[in-house]
């Protein structure tokens, strides 16, 4: 099966100069975690995501995972402040600038390989023609779907 | 040109070449000592046996078998939960906090390793700097201070200390009685100037030192069972070097021992486990074992030996105390490991000067309180101060070279100041 046959073509997307606040507002109508962020003629530049977002707004030694297990200490009032400080900010100073992509001619095997890669931990793939323009978009669901159609 | 000669041209060359590769840091310093290692062997300067001999495996087994026993007892929460506690004992007062964070970073480095427990200390420490709305650079400083000083304690705190141990046949007690009664007064008189410095205008909101105490300890527990299985073994290890010379047991046999039983009664998993140990460092070990013994082969070490004798004049004292100061400034410009791997032959060819083996112990504690200490003098001086700061990059406040250079050096000296009149006023 290739990705042309399973891609979700209604694909909703934000322009890297969207606030934060603006693109979080999109994701949560919608129910996503996970945004393209497209330039200019729809070319496809990153991805915004809840997890990236969050992780920006924790301390740099809890962000790298020198501290993953913080259950003993109470919340920590920064944390929030920063995350509220990042609302106005631009998606493109959080988005994964590297998010890999695929092709309509690749095959779901790929993209499902993409999704497990424990050292991207990405949750969609977008779908891009020759020229980098963002045609659609790939999740886990979209793969195993086909199974129970 | 004689045969001699060329050899130990070409041996001090590949020699000279490691070491400035090593300063340099431009390629990984296992893979610049073991390109040295062989080129020693590929250019006849030492046979493969012998380069075998000339690794001190006593030094990579006990340094293997510390590691693995710290990588499965640091999952069980234990150097966090001691963290913690020592800033709630001072009721999140930050002076207090940075005086019993680097009391806990002492000890752990004496009687583990120092680089795992900057590891562990490091975050906990930014994390309540972070609560405390306090600069975290005093504490950072500190704590790279501390882990260098309780490091110095003991045969097993500090990889210098291990090789020199090894080396000469030395035991954990022998390193307990003879250097570690120096570290207390050397601790203390660190900490004066901090406070002058940094300590005084330390002031924390009463609603943030509340925010301390609100720190369960208890929660940073995260394998009760496995804690009681590591606790025994690391009991049961320390029980083995404190007999280590009536057991006649080598302390790479104690700690092996140690990590084997530990393995096979927490049931941690091995690959994933052993995956951890630095082996980055057992390499460049290895690697350094192996130069050295190539130009202990050709003949440079005997060269050097003589030359430190006429500079002192074969006078005992002026020998003792030159190697100490050296080797405290040398081990703050370069890593001290490979200062160490090469001064150890060297003190061993200066046997017959001094009249037997016994004779050498005070050259022995010299480099081995000079080799420590003087990791304080800079922020590359030892593996310790170069995780700190990548610690602190990482977490938004870098430490900056100059700037731990113009508080460590000076700290560092005055250590070594202190250590010349303790080894002078116990060795000479």
């Amino acid at each position: 099966m290739i990705v042309q046959e399973i891609m979700t073509t209604d694909v909703s997307f934000v322009t890297a100069d969207t606030t934060i606040e603006d693109a979080v507002g999109i994701m949560r109508k919608e129910k996503v975690q996970t945004m393209p962020v497209v330039g200019p003629d729809r070319l496809f530049v990153g991805m915004f995501t809840v997890r990236l977002f969050l992780k920006k707004a924790l301390p740099g030694y809890i962000r790298s995972g020198d501290l993953p297990d913080v259950r003993f200490a109470p919340d920590l009032p920064q944390f929030h402040e920063t995350l509220n400080k990042m609302r106005t900010a631009a998606v493109s100073t959080v988005m994964d600038a590297n998010h890999p992509t695929v092709v309509a001619e690749n095959s779901s095997l790929e993209c499902a390989a993409l999704l497990i890669n424990p050292k991207r931990r990405i949750r969609s793939v977008p779908v891009v023609d020759a020229a980098n323009r963002l045609i659609g978009l790939v999740t886990g669901w979209d793969i195993i779907k086909e199974l129970y159609r | 040109m004689n045969f001699d000669d060329s050899h130990l041209i070409i041996a001090t060359a590949i020699f000279a070449l490691t070491y400035a590769l090593i300063v340099w840091e431009r390629f990984n310093r296992a893979v610049v000592a073991l390109s040295g290692a062989v080129l020693m062997i590929l250019l006849g300067m030492v046979t493969q046996e012998a380069a075998i001999q000339g690794v001190d495996f006593n030094t990579i087994g006990l340094l293997v078998g510390m590691m693995a026993m710290v990588t499965i007892s640091r999952q069980t929460g234990m150097f966090e939960y001691v963290a913690i506690l020592s800033a709630k004992t001072m009721k999140g007062d930050p002076w207090g906090c940075l005086v019993m964070l680097s009391v806990v970073t002492a000890v752990f480095s004496a009687l583990l390793d120092n680089v795992t427990t900057v590891m562990l200390i490091v975050p906990i420490t930014l994390l309540v700097t972070e609560e405390l709305k306090v600069s975290p650079y005093p504490f950072l400083a500190v704590e790279i201070l501390a882990s260098n000083i309780g490091g110095a304690a003991t045969l097993i705190g500090d990889p210098p200390n291990i090789m020199i141990g090894s080396a000469a046949h030395l035991t954990f007690m022998d390193f307990v009685i003879n250097v570690a009664p120096l570290m207390p007064f050397v601790f203390v008189a660190t900490l004066i100037p901090i406070w002058f410095l940094y300590g005084k205008k330390m002031v924390a909101d009463p609603a943030d030192q509340a925010k301390i105490m609100q720190f369960n300890e208890r929660d940073a527990i995260r394998d009760v069972v496995l804690l009681r299985k590591c606790l025994g073994v690391l009991g049961l290890v320390g029980i083995g070097f404190i007999f280590q010379h009536p057991l006649h047991l080598e302390a790479a046999t104690i700690a092996l021992t140690g990590a084997a039983l530990l393995f096979l009664i927490s049931g941690a998993d091995f690959h994933e486990n052993i995956e951890k140990i630095e082996w980055t460092t057992i390499f460049f070990f290895i690697g350094l074992f192996i130069v050295v013994a190539g130009i202990e082969h050709a003949g440079l070490l005997n060269i050097m030996a003589e030359w430190v004798l006429n500079v002192t004049e074969g006078n005992f004292s002026a020998t003792v105390l030159m190697i100490l100061w050296v080797s405290a400034v040398l081990s703050a410009l370069v890593d001290n490991i490979p200062f160490v791997a090469t001064m150890i032959p060297m003190i061993n060819q200066m046997e017959g000067a001094f009249g037997g083996k016994e004779a050498l112990l005070p050259l022995w504690w010299a480099l081995s309180i000079g080799a420590c200490l003087g990791g304080n003098g800079s922020l590359i001086g030892a593996s310790a101060n170069v995780i700190v700061a990548g610690f602190a990059d990482r977490a938004g406040h870098p430490i900056g070279f100059i700037r731990f250079l113009r508080l460590g050096f000076p700290l560092m000296l005055m250590s070594i100041v202190i250590s010349t009149g303790y080894v002078y006023w116990r060795f000479i």
